[in-house]
């Protein structure tokens, strides 16, 4: 029952984590239809970062949050623009083949930088842990699920509540008529891919402090959103939420009940949900399409 | 409707008029290439070259005949696959389990480990295949990394991270002549392919695939078909190597680098052409043993940017380019210089052609 427990928590400080990482993947997906293959490279580099402004800076990763996230925003412009835009109308491998080229250049470049070592940024309350009832939660990671917390909320308000939001949302729901009406659809486009990376780099500066990192998790961490954004439907905040924690609560419960190999098997379950959940579900996330906030 | 000339047909007409009549050496020009290539390559080993540009050589075929396996589910159908390095892997890895656990002679396992790939291919094909592009894509390349995590889990009967040695076998020769063989048939495969029912039926769903499905072909099943097909040539050739190479691990057979090297080799040369793989193939690797003499993570990088750019400025390849270029600037200037000899009105005519393209 202890154990029980502890996982549940685990797997829902995890699950928050992931929410924010899908919800970033998702709305791109949502606005642009492009899948983003350095996705999970993009949060490594957030996490990278995070790191550097810690140990040459001395900033604290919330306080580099904000700048994570202008840098991830102009960086997600500056990449959609260049890349990603002239081959958006072409055939929807084009795409991909761009975000997987992208993939490797990233992990590439931070191998070169910061080798493959895995890196763990240190903050004031790294060592601190939270106990309760003898059930335990490090404060770094309860600092994380708090803060993706807020940005998830953030983002839905954003979304919902102001013009520019709104207006990201109707490009996705119809671009014709979103052009007819006078909105930008190639600024929304790029704005929603800055966007989703801005959201990538702030997963991945919480992360930073959890959890040693190194240049070729990656390809899991894409992996893992797509997982994410397909049983959550692709819809609403609150299904990729509830779909993250699902995932969160799995893994957290394969490697707490299974010794030794629980994280590996964790990868393997991920890949097995997607198989398992496309094959039920055929329609995948298209059907939904749209918008999600 | 019957009155109005469509475009379409307009242009047909306007290419059937002005096209050269075939000969039949020119429809089978480029078997001829192929099997003057294949001789020539044959007779490189009796040149008294030494023993290192044999191994060069055969690794070329060997990319070829992955680049072009991967062609045609890629770069035919469409259907871009970001984890093919699982089928290199599985069959390598039931080769090498069944060579040293079950002491089975090497020639029986390499079929054994085609029709392993290629039932694995079925199981997870026939739920991702029924999807789109996008879907299929991503979940191959979790097909990858979990398969990768699976086999150095599996201790007991992969070794995991130990790996598995393999009896040695240092026959350069017997490896040259297996690849240059694989590669000569890969290519002719290819070639009658382009220009079968099926082949075309593939060229289809990767255009159009709900208007191909409108058309009365069982897309699934097509799909599927070259999917199995280049999973166990793959698997094949993961088995090939792994006994070349007389030592297997998950690093070593479930390498990230196969992805991106399939990828750029395809797409340099050209998607869904029969000669792309092969020009793209020697021409990466000529460019990657030149500049770059180990495999560091500069590689990731160069090739990476490599791949964003050709898809950005040429993304129909090299093959692509030279063939049906009218798409890219590039593309107009050789189709140019190619027509100047056919006549002025002939060039006028394909101007025709290519602007009532450009207008659909």
């Amino acid at each position: 029952m202890h154990t029980l427990i502890q996982v549940i928590i685990d797997g829902v400080i995890l699950g928050g984590f992931y929410a924010l990482m899908a919800q970033g993947l998702s709305l791109i997906f949502g606005i642009m239809r492009v899948i983003n293959l350095a996705h999970g490279e993009f949060l490594i580099l957030g996490a990278y970062m995070a790191w550097v402004a810690q140990e040459y800076l001395g900033l604290d990763v919330l306080m580099t949050l904000p700048l994570l996230i202008a840098l991830g925003f102009g960086f997600g412009w500056v990449v959609s623009r260049v890349v990603i835009m002239p081959v958006l109308e072409r055939h929807e491998l084009m795409p991909l083949l761009i975000t997987f080229g992208l993939a490797s250049v990233i992990a590439g470049l931070l191998t070169v930088t910061f080798t493959t070592t895995p890196k763990v940024t240190t903050a004031a309350y790294s060592d601190s842990v939270i106990s309760l009832l003898d059930y335990r939660v490090s404060v770094s990671k309860a600092v994380m699920l708090v803060a993706a917390l807020v940005l998830l909320t953030m983002l839905t308000l954003f979304l919902n509540r102001t013009k520019k939001g709104k207006a990201m949302k109707a490009t996705a729901q119809n671009r014709e008529a979103a052009r007819i009406v006078g909105i930008n659809v190639t600024r929304m486009y790029c704005s929603a891919f800055g966007l989703g990376t801005a959201v990538a780099f702030a997963a991945g500066g919480l992360f930073s402090v959890t959890q040693g990192f190194h240049p070729f998790m990656g390809g899991l961490f894409t992996l893992k959103a797509f997982v994410i954004v397909v049983l959550g439907g692709g819809g609403r905040v609150s299904g990729t939420l509830a779909a993250a924690m699902f995932v969160g609560i799995i893994e957290a419960g394969l490697s707490g009940y299974v010794s030794n190999i629980g994280t590996s098997l964790g990868t393997a379950a991920a890949f097995v949900l997607v198989v398992v959940v496309l094959a039920l579900r055929p329609e995948g996330i298209s059907r939904l399409g749209g918008v999600r906030a | 409707m019957s009155t109005v000339v469509q475009p379409a047909e307009a242009e047909r007409r306007i290419l059937a008029a002005t096209a050269r009549p075939r000969r039949k050496v020119v429809k089978y020009r480029s078997l001829i290439v192929l099997l003057l290539a294949g001789v020539g390559m044959g007779l490189v080993p009796y040149s008294g070259l030494n023993d290192s540009v044999l191994l060069t050589l055969s690794t070329m075929f060997m990319w070829i005949i992955l680049s072009s396996s991967w062609n045609f589910i890629s770069g035919f159908t469409g259907y871009v696959d970001f984890g093919h390095g699982v089928f290199f892997g599985l069959g390598g890895y039931v080769t090498g389990l069944l060579v040293v656990k079950a002491e089975m002679p090497f020639a029986t396992t390499v079929p054994l480990a085609a029709v392993f790939a290629a039932v694995f291919a079925l199981l997870i094909g026939f739920p991702l295949l029924r999807l789109r592009g996008v879907y299929f894509s991503i979940a191959m390349l979790g097909s990858f990394l979990a398969m990768r995590e699976l086999v150095l889990m599996a201790t007991p009967l992969t070794e995991g991270a130990q790996g598995l040695v393999l009896p040695p076998e240092v026959n350069r020769l017997f490896f040259y002549y297996l690849f240059l063989g694989g590669a000569v048939l890969i290519v002719a495969f290819a070639w009658w392919l382009r220009r079968s029912q099926f082949g075309m039926s593939l060229l289809a769903i990767k255009d159009d695939e709900r208007g191909a499905e409108a058309r009365g072909i069982n897309t699934t099943l097509l799909k599927l078909t070259v999917f199995c097909l280049s999973a166990a040539i793959t698997g094949a050739v993961g088995a090939c190597w792994a006994y070349e190479i007389t030592f297997i691990d998950p690093e070593i057979m479930f390498r990230d680098s196969f992805l991106i090297n399939v990828a750029l080799m395809t797409v340099l040369g050209g998607l869904g052409t029969v000669w792309g793989p092969v020009v793209g193939t020697v021409l990466f690797l000529m460019v990657r043993d030149t500049l770059w003499a180990e495999q560091g993570n500069s590689f990731l990088v160069v090739f990476g940017a490599f791949l964003i750019a050709i898809v950005l400025f040429m993304p129909e390849g090299i093959v692509g380019t030279v063939q049906r270029g009218e798409r890219t600037v590039l593309g107009r200037l050789i189709n140019r210089v190619r027509h100047r000899g056919a006549g002025a009105a002939d060039a006028d005519s394909l101007e025709t052609a290519t602007a009532v393209r450009s207008v659909q």
